[in-house]
C-alpha cells in the first residue's frame, strides 16, 4: 500500500501532465459516483445509501458555512435557521398544510431567496460586531427562528407547532417522482437513489460555485477581510456589503439545502433546526479544515456517518453482553464537542487544511494585535 | 494655489477631553511631495486616520480636488482617490505578494458574485487585467521576483514596499505614507527615494508621514510641522530647517 | 393580588441569578476579552453537583435540613472553582495567543462537552430539588414574596458586595484590575497574569454554582441542558451592563430579569393576544441583539464593542 503510495506520488507530476491519465482519472470518479448507491445498497444495504444522502445535504451545508466560516471568517452559530427556513417554505407551500402544492423548481429559488432575506436581514445590523459578538449574537438569531417555528401554530397556524408539518409533497423532477422506484433501461432506481442523484448534481454545482468564487475578486475580498478588516477597507473593500454577500450566499445554499431535506424526508419538526445541528455544520468545517473545499467535504462524509457506523458499536454490545451498556446515540454529541477541543489544540488547520489557513492558524502575534481595532471610530 | 488636490481646513479630533488635532489646515498642490513631520504623539497618524475615514473628525473640513471626504466610510475614500499604508504594516500576511497587490485592484473593479461563477468574457478579461497589472506593481516597486511568496516570509524592507505597490493598485490620486522608512535599513532607505520620486513622475501626490529627516528633507518639496496636535510651522525643507520654533520644537538642534 | 409587583418581585429573583452569573462572564471578558461559552455549563454543574450531595445525605445522615443544603452548596461551589481553573487550563492557556476563532470554538467544544458528561453522569430527566426548604409565603404591595425568593436575593447582594470589596478593596483585587487594564504592564509590576487568569475563572466558577442551586432551588427540576439558556440569558447580562463591567453585570442582570418577567407577564395584552409567553425566551435575544447592535458598549460600559 505504502509501495503503490509512493510510486503514485513520485509519478504524480507526469501522470498530471498526461491528458488521457487525466481522463481516465476523472472518467473513474464520475463512474465511482454514479455507482455509489448500487455498491451501497449491496455492501451495506438501503439504510446507507439513505445515510450517503444525507451525507450530501450535509455538504451542502457545510460548504454554505464555509464561504462565512471558512473565507470571510465570520463565524455563525445560528446557520441551521436557514436550513430550517427552506425547509419550512418547501413544507408550506407543497403539502396538505396550506392546500398548496407548488412544484419543486418554483419553490427551491424562493426557499433561496427567502434565506439569503433572512441572512441579510440578520447580517445587516450585526456584522460591523466583533467576531465573539457576532458568535453569540447569530446563536440566539438561531434561537429565535426555532423558537417562532415551535410557537407559530397560534393564533394562526403557520408552521403548525411543535408537530410540524407531515404529508409533504415528494420532489418530482420532469414528470418524474422521486419518491417512486424508477427503470430506466432495466434498471431499477429505488427512491434513495434518485434523491442521491439530484443531491449529488446540486453539491457538484454547489462545489463548482466556490471552487469560481474562491479565486475571484470577491473570494480574494473575503479573505482579505479575515486577514485584516482594516487594510480591507483601506483597499476600498466595501467590508460591510462584502461580509452580507457572503452571509447570504451562504445563507442561499442553507435554504437549498433545507427545501431538498423536506422533500426527501416528507415531514419536518422544529426539533430539526436546533443549535446543536448548527454546531455540527460549524465542527463538520473545523474538522475538515477551515477554508478547504475537499477538506469541508470530507468533514461532512466523516461527522455524517461516523455516528451511524457507531451504531454498530450498540449492536456489538448487544450480542457481547446481551444489553446496551453505552447507549453510542447518548455520546454521539460528546465526541463532537471532544473533537472541537482536540482539534483546536492538536490540529487548528482540519484534517485538510487549506494552504492559506494552516499557515494562518499557527499562532502569530502579529494577527493577534490587528484584531484590536476596526474600521469604524470608537468615537462616533 | 488655485486649485489644490488636498485641502485641510480647520481640522480638529478629540479622544474623551483630550485634543488630538486642533484646527489643523493644510493644503497640498497637485505633483508634490508633501512632508508630515512632528515628534511621536503630536498627531500625525491621528490625521491620516481622519483624511481615511478611520476616526471621523469632531469638526473641520476637508476635500480632494473639490469632493468632500469627513464622513465617508474607508472605501468611499479610496475611491474617491486617496489611497495610504499603514505604520505598522498591515498587509494580508498569510496571501502571496501577488494576491495582496490584487486585493487593491478591488476598488476598480466590478466583477461580482455573478460573473465570479458564469465568468463571461468580461469576468474573464478583468481577472486577467487584474493579474497583470499587479505583476506590473509589483515589478515598478522592485518585488517582481516575490510575487509568489507569502506577504508574511518577506523581508521588512520589502514588506513596506509591497504595501506601497498594493496602495497604488487602488489608482490613487494622493498617496499617504505613514513612515514608509521606519524598520527599514540604511541602503532600503536610500532605495525609497528614487521610488517615491518615480511615483511623483507619473502623477500621484504624496503626503509622507516619517522620521528619518534626510529622507524627508531630500524628497519633499513641502514640509507642515505637528506638534501636539497643532501644526505649528509649514514651508519648504530650507525654511522648515531655519524655523526656529520647529527646532525647539521638534529639531532640538539635532538637524544641524 | 397586584399583577405589577408580582411580576416585579419575580423579576428581582431572577435577575439576582442572572447577575450571579453574569459576573462570571464579566470577570473573565474584562481581562482576556474571551466569552466563555462554557460559563452556563459550570451554572448547571453546580446545580447537579449540589443535588447529588443532597440526594446522598438526606437519606443516611441524620443532620439537620439546613446543614445538609449549606454542605451540598459548598461542595459545588468548590467543584465549579475546580472546573472553572480546569477549563481555562485545558481548553484556553494554550491558545492564548491564537487567532480569535480558536478559542471560541473550544469554548463552544467545551460547553457540548460538559452538557454530555451530565446527561451521561446524570440521565436525560430533569431532576426534582428535594423537597427539604419549607416554604413561607409574605405579602407586600399586595403580592406574594417567599422566603426562598428572599433568601435569593439576599444572598446574590451579600456576594455581589463580596466581590465588590473583594475587587476594590484587596490586594488581590488590585492585580485583577491592573490586570484587565494590560497583562503585560501587571506582569512588569510583578503580578502574575496566569495566576491572576485562573482565580477570576475560580471565582466565576464559584459564583455560577450558587446561581445554579438557586435555579434547582427556586424555579424547579435540574436538567442537563438548563446551562445553555441560563448561560446565554446571563451574558446578555453582562452584555446589557456593559461586558468587562462588574457593577454593569449586576444591574444588568436584574434589568434582564425585570424585562423578562414584566415582558412575559404583558406580552400577551402587547401584542392583542398574538403572542404568549412561550416567547418569554425571544425576549432576552431581541434585547441582546438590540443592544449589540445600537449600543454595543452596554448601558453603563465603556467603548468595547468596536476592538475588533
Amino acid at each position: 500500500m505504502t509501495m503503490l503510495h509512493n510510486s503514485l506520488l513520485q509519478r504524480w507530476p507526469q501522470l498530471k501532465q498526461d491528458r488521457r491519465a487525466v481522463i481516465a482519472a476523472w472518467l473513474l470518479i464520475a463512474l465511482a459516483l454514479a455507482l455509489l448507491p448500487f455498491v451501497t445498497d449491496a455492501a451495506l444495504g438501503r439504510s446507507w445509501v439513505r445515510i450517503v444522502d444525507f451525507a450530501l445535504l450535509y455538504i451542502l451545508l457545510a460548504l454554505g458555512l464555509n464561504i462565512v466560516v471558512g473565507y470571510a471568517g465570520l463565524l455563525d452559530l445560528g446557520y441551521i435557521a436557514f436550513y430550517g427556513v427552506g425547509a419550512y417554505l418547501y413544507a408550506l407551500l407543497a403539502s396538505p398544510h396550506f392546500g398548496l402544492h407548488l412544484p419543486v423548481w418554483a419553490i427551491l429559488p424562493l426557499g433561496a431567496l427567502l434565506a439569503a432575506i433572512f441572512g441579510m436581514l440578520l447580517g445587516a445590523p450585526t456584522l460591523k460586531l466583533r467576531g465573539d459578538y457576532l458568535a453569540i449574537v447569530t446563536l440566539g438569531f438561531g434561537e429565535i427562528i426555532h423558537i417562532f417555528l415551535r410557537n407559530l401554530d397560534k393564533p394562526v397556524n403557520i408552521t403548525n407547532g411543535p408537530q410540524g408539518v407531515n404529508l409533504i409533497d415528494p420532489i418530482s423532477i420532469a414528470g418524474i417522482n422521486l419518491h417512486q422506484t424508477q427503470q430506466f433501461l432495466g434498471i431499477t432506481f429505488y427512491k434513495d437513489y434518485l434523491y442521491y442523484y439530484l443531491f449529488l448534481t446540486i453539491a457538484l454545482l454547489i462545489i463548482f460555485i466556490c471552487i469560481r468564487l474562491q479565486d475571484s475578486r470577491i473570494g480574494r475580498a473575503w479573505v482579505a477581510i479575515r486577514e485584516d478588516e482594516v487594510a480591507a477597507a483601506a483597499m476600498g473593500i466595501n467590508t460591510r456589503n462584502i461580509k452580507l454577500l457572503a452571509f447570504g450566499m451562504g445563507a442561499t445554499f442553507g435554504g437549498i439545502s433545507g427545501g431538498l431535506f423536506a422533500g426527501y424526508q416528507g415531514y419536518i419538526s422544529p426539533e430539526s433546526f436546533i443549535l446543536n445541528e448548527s454546531i455540527i455544520v460549524v465542527c463538520m468545517i473545523v474538522l475538515g479544515g477551515m477554508g478547504n473545499l475537499f477538506g469541508v467535504i470530507l468533514g461532512a462524509i466523516l461527522l455524517t456517518t461516523l455516528p451511524e457506523a457507531l451504531r454498530y458499536l450498540g449492536e456489538l454490545q448487544q450480542w457481547l453482553f446481551g444489553r446496551i451498556v453505552l447507549d453510542p446515540a447518548d455520546y454521539r454529541m460528546l465526541l463532537y464537542g471532544l473533537a472541537l477541543v482536540l482539534m483546536m489544540l492538536l490540529r487548528p488547520a482540519g484534517i485538510l487544511p487549506s494552504v492559506r489557513r494552516k499557515r494562518e492558524l499557527q499562532p502569530t502575534p502579529v494577527v493577534a494585535e490587528h484584531e484590536k481595532d476596526t474600521v469604524y471610530d470608537s468615537t462616533r | 494655489m488655485t486649485n489644490p488636490l488636498l485641502s485641510i481646513k480647520n481640522v480638529s479630533k478629540h479622544f474623551g477631553g483630550l485634543a488630538a488635532l486642533s484646527d489643523v489646515s493644510l493644503t497640498i498642490e497637485r505633483g508634490a511631495i508633501f512632508g508630515l513631520i512632528g515628534p511621536n504623539g503630536a498627531g500625525k497618524t491621528t490625521l491620516f486616520n481622519v483624511l481615511t475615514g478611520l476616526y471621523h473628525a469632531s469638526q473641520g473640513e476637508v476635500t480632494l480636488d473639490g469632493i468632500s471626504l469627513l464622513g465617508k466610510p474607508p472605501h468611499a475614500i479610496v475611491n474617491a482617490g486617496l489611497a495610504r499604508t499603514f505604520q505598522n504594516i498591515r498587509l494580508f500576511a498569510n496571501m502571496t505578494a501577488l494576491e495582496n497587490v490584487m486585493v487593491g485592484r478591488h476598488a476598480r473593479t466590478r466583477t461580482g458574485i455573478f460573473g465570479a461563477i458564469v465568468q463571461h468574457a468580461a469576468a474573464r478579461d478583468e481577472e486577467r487585467a487584474i493579474e497583470s497589472r499587479a505583476h506590473a506593481l509589483l515589478d515598478y516597486v522592485g518585488l517582481g521576483s516575490a510575487a509568489n511568496q507569502l506577504a508574511r516570509h518577506l523581508p521588512y524592507g520589502d514588506q513596506r514596499r509591497l504595501e506601497i505597490a498594493r496602495a497604488l493598485a487602488t489608482d490613487p490620486r494622493l498617496l499617504a505614507l505613514d513612515e514608509p522608512a521606519a524598520g527599514m535599513n540604511p541602503s532600503e532607505t536610500r532605495a525609497l527615494t528614487p521610488l517615491l520620486q518615480k511615483i511623483r513622475n507619473d502623477g500621484v501626490t504624496l503626503l509622507l508621514i516619517e522620521h528619518d529627516m534626510p529622507l524627508v528633507m531630500t524628497v519633499c518639496d513641502r514640509i507642515a510641522v505637528l506638534d501636539y496636535g497643532k501644526n505649528v510651522a509649514e514651508g519648504t525643507p530650507a525654511e522648515i530647517q531655519h524655523n526656529p520654533t520647529v527646532i525647539e520644537a521638534y529639531l532640538g538642534g539635532t538637524m544641524a | 393580588m397586584n399583577e405589577f409587583y408580582q411580576h416585579l418581585i419575580n423579576g428581582l429573583v431572577l435577575g439576582s441569578i442572572y447577575a450571579l452569573i453574569a459576573l462570571g462572564y464579566t470577570m473573565v471578558y474584562g481581562i482576556m476579552q474571551l466569552i466563555n461559552f462554557a460559563h452556563g455549563e459550570v451554572t448547571m454543574m453546580g446545580a447537579m453537583i449540589c443535588l447529588t450531595v443532597l440526594n446522598a445525605m438526606l437519606g443516611s445522615s441524620g443532620m439537620p435540613h439546613y446543614l445538609i443544603l449549606l454542605l451540598g452548596m459548598g461542595t459545588a461551589v468548590i467543584f465549579c472553582m475546580a472546573l472553572g481553573f480546569t477549563i481555562e487550563r485545558v481548553a484556553y492557556r494554550p491558545l492564548r495567543n491564537a487567532p480569535r476563532l480558536a478559542p471560541l470554538i473550544t469554548a463552544i467544544g467545551m460547553s457540548i462537552v460538559l452538557q454530555n458528561i451530565a446527561m451521561l453522569m446524570w440521565g436525560k430527566r430533569p431532576l426534582n430539588f428535594p423537597d427539604i426548604i419549607p416554604i413561607a409565603r409574605f405579602e407586600i404591595l399586595g403580592a406574594h414574596i417567599t422566603n426562598v425568593q428572599i433568601v435569593i436575593i439576599v444572598s446574590a447582594v451579600v456576594l455581589m458586595l463580596g466581590l465588590w470589596l473583594l475587587i476594590n478593596r484587596t490586594r488581590l483585587g488590585r492585580a485583577m484590575r491592573a490586570t484587565s487594564q494590560s497583562p503585560a504592564l501587571a506582569s512588569l509590576m510583578g503580578i502574575n497574569p496566569n495566576t491572576i487568569i485562573s482565580v477570576t475563572f475560580m471565582i466565576g466558577g464559584g459564583l455560577a454554582a450558587v446561581a445554579g442551586v438557586m435555579v434547582n432551588a427556586y424555579y424547579g427540576p435540574a436538567h442537563y441542558t438548563m446551562g445553555f439558556m441560563l448561560g446565554l440569558k446571563a451574558f446578555t447580562a453582562a452584555v446589557l451592563g456593559g461586558i468587562g463591567n462588574v457593577a454593569g453585570a449586576m444591574f444588568g442582570g436584574i434589568l434582564l430579569g425585570l424585562i423578562e418577567s414584566l415582558g412575559a407577564g404583558y406580552i400577551h395584552k402587547l401584542t392583542f393576544g398574538f403572542m404568549g409567553s412561550d416567547y418569554q425566551d425571544v425576549f432576552a435575544f431581541m434585547v441582546l441583539i438590540l443592544i449589540l447592535v445600537f449600543r454595543p458598549s452596554g448601558l453603563f460600559g465603556e467603548r468595547v464593542g468596536d476592538r475588533a
